[in-house]
């Protein structure tokens, strides 16, 4: 059952959805997991990817809350009008982490809730870490596709070869010019110039770098302190983190590459405090359908490890 | 006001809505019809924006989601043309009976646009017609979608394992096309790829107003000058141009909009409704 679920924050209304459960499991926790938006995509995200998460939870015995906030979908407040990658670099600094703190007051009263879980996908992802590391009712996390590194540029369009920071994704757009190796159309336009060097250049050093990288110590300039900081504040309290990658997002590279080989190898913590699920063939939004049904499916896995039960 | 719901549709089943009433009761309102796929979330903002500027001016406005769209009830794979067809006629009950509502207008962007102007062949549907860059055939919006599949494919693959040959055929073994994560069926593709706004005369006896979205072009596209003319047939109707930049796309580099779209249509409405 679906219900609407308004609530106020800094006196503006915020419009969300609650999923109650549809099973019940006598003696288990009252668990309530809040959804983030995906920076502006509103409360039913990439083709309502949030929708069929909250409808799956609810079918396992979980409250589930999405919902907008100031600005956004059908909540009130106006957002400013330049937009675009300024917001991203907003959010990646917590720009909805006090939203999301008035969603779990909301929740948790209105309905109880001995647990909180926070979910997110991409922006929404680091919305939900921040606030987990800041607010001690979140019990756990699912992250899906969380970005490590900060926006690139904040006003302008990047450049195609700028958005290319990992060698997987260098191998990629290498592996485009090897198709093009016997065109001859291809070796004038190398040859007169006419190819885009810098971004071969560029993929070609990156690409070859990952042979040396245990040398290559150097933080990424871009790494988002933030999220480092959450993630250390939030597991140093035994609090779990499921992490959910698709192969083929540059995300997930830049997630393996400066936030696992860098930083999580070197980590002593039982692996048990955080687990990490790649999906084979999975874009940055899991968008084909049986990367969407093994989403669903890994994210049910998990809570019901973490949440056994008898149902009635 | 604002007040979110589920109401019913004519098979039973929920779909979410929000009314926006104006703060004396009015005869006119607004019923705003969604685009599909990706497009409907990167307009989502855009609507309620524009229907909250209507309702500042004394009109009632219902927003709602299709069956198998948005927050109502149902999973987009399992909705067609004539389900969603069917919803806004649903809607447009709602809206009368829950209102002091009778004169109507139909307001919708790109395919939604294409559902209000063929709901608006059902007589008595609606009194005027808003239709903001309407797509006109059906192919060839079909075309666009198998377009975004192809490319996802050589993202995925490094190549086209499947061309658009192939996933028509796929189609009629009972497959599915999957576009930036929404399923179309063999169903909704059938139904999809008969529509052809331009194909014959209108029984729609209201006026009609009809944008086209290009910001450098300065002559009017023939195909809506084409659909305009047929309009013009049983009533008024116009075609203007909007200044503003097209809003259903890529949400990234988000576009604000312009007074403009939203000024002339709501200028419109007040003279013509």
């Amino acid at each position: 059952m679906e219900k609407i679920a308004n609530f106020k924050f800094e006196n503006q209304e915020l419009v969300g959805i609650v999923n109650l459960p549809e099973i019940s499991f006598p003696g288990r926790d009252k668990v309530g997991i809040i959804l983030s938006v995906s920076a502006l995509k509103y409360r039913v995200c990439s083709y309502r990817l949030n929708v069929k998460i909250a409808r799956s939870l609810s079918q396992e015995g979980f409250f589930a809350l999405r919902f907008d906030p100031l600005g956004i979908g059908d909540s009130q407040g106006n957002l400013p009008s330049a937009l675009g990658l300024n917001h991203f670099l907003e959010i990646q600094a917590g720009r909805y982490v006090k939203e999301t703190k008035a969603a779990i007051d909301f929740f948790k009263k209105e309905y109880k809730l001995d647990q909180i879980i926070l979910l997110g996908l991409c922006g929404g992802a680091i919305t939900m870490l921040i606030t987990g590391a800041k607010d001690q009712r979140v019990n756990k996390l699912i992250l899906l596709g969380v970005p490590v590194l900060l926006e690139n540029i904040p006003e302008v369009k990047p450049e195609f070869k700028d958005t290319i920071t990992t060698p997987e994704y260098a191998g990629q757009v290498l592996s485009t010019y090897k198709s093009k190796l016997l065109s001859p159309q291809a070796w004038l336009r190398l040859l007169t110039f006419k190819s885009e060097y810098q971004t071969l250049t560029k993929s070609v050093s990156l690409y070859f770098r990952k042979f040396f990288k245990k040398n290559n110590s150097k933080k990424n300039p871009r790494l988002n302190d933030l999220f480092l900081s959450s993630f250390k504040s939030f597991i140093s309290e035994g609090k779990k983190i499921l992490f959910i990658n698709g192969e083929f997002d540059p995300a997930t590279w830049e997630f393996k590459d400066e936030f696992e080989d860098r930083y999580l190898k070197n980590l002593k913590n039982p692996d048990s405090t955080y687990q990490i699920h790649m999906i084979k063939k999975a874009n940055h939004i899991f968008s084909l359908s049986e990367c969407q049904a093994e989403l669903l499916d890994q994210i049910s896995t998990w809570l019901r490890q973490e949440y056994p039960g008898v149902k009635k | 006001m604002e007040e979110h719901f589920y109401f019913k549709n004519s098979s039973g089943k929920e779909l979410f809505g929000v009314i926006h009433s104006p703060e004396k009761p009015s005869t006119k309102g607004v019923l705003i019809c969604h685009p599909l796929f990706e497009e409907k979330l990167h307009v989502h903002r855009v609507l309620v924006d524009f229907s909250r500027l209507l309702c500042s001016s004394g009109f009632s406005v219902l927003c709602f989601d299709y069956y198998g769209d948005g927050d109502s009830q149902g999973e987009f794979e399992e909705a067609t043309l004539e389900t969603r067809l069917n919803d806004i006629s649903s809607a447009l009950d709602f809206f009368r009976g829950k209102t002091s509502v009778d004169r109507l207008a139909l307001l919708g962007v790109r395919f939604g646009a294409t559902l209000a102007s063929l709901s608006a062949e059902k007589k008595g549907l609606s009194d005027a017609l808003i239709l903001w860059a309407p797509i006109l055939k059906g192919n060839d919006y079909l075309l666009q979608l198998l377009r975004m599949n192809l490319t996802h494919q050589v993202v995925v693959y490094k190549k086209v394992l499947y061309t658009r040959e192939d996933l028509i055929k796929g189609l009629k073994e009972g497959k599915k096309i999957n576009v930036e994560g929404y399923e179309i069926t063999r169903k909704l593709h059938e139904q999809v790829s008969k529509v052809d706004l331009l194909a014959e005369d209108k029984i729609f006896k209201g006026k009609a107003l009809l944008f086209q979205f290009s910001q450098n072009s300065t002559d009017f596209e023939p195909e809506l000058e084409k659909l305009r003319i047929l309009y013009s047939k049983n009533n008024t109707s116009e075609l203007i141009k909007c200044a503003d930049p097209p809003f259903w796309g890529d949400m990234k580099y988000y576009p604000p909009l312009t007074d403009d779209l939203f000024g002339k249509t709501l200028t419109w409405i007040k003279a013509n409704l």
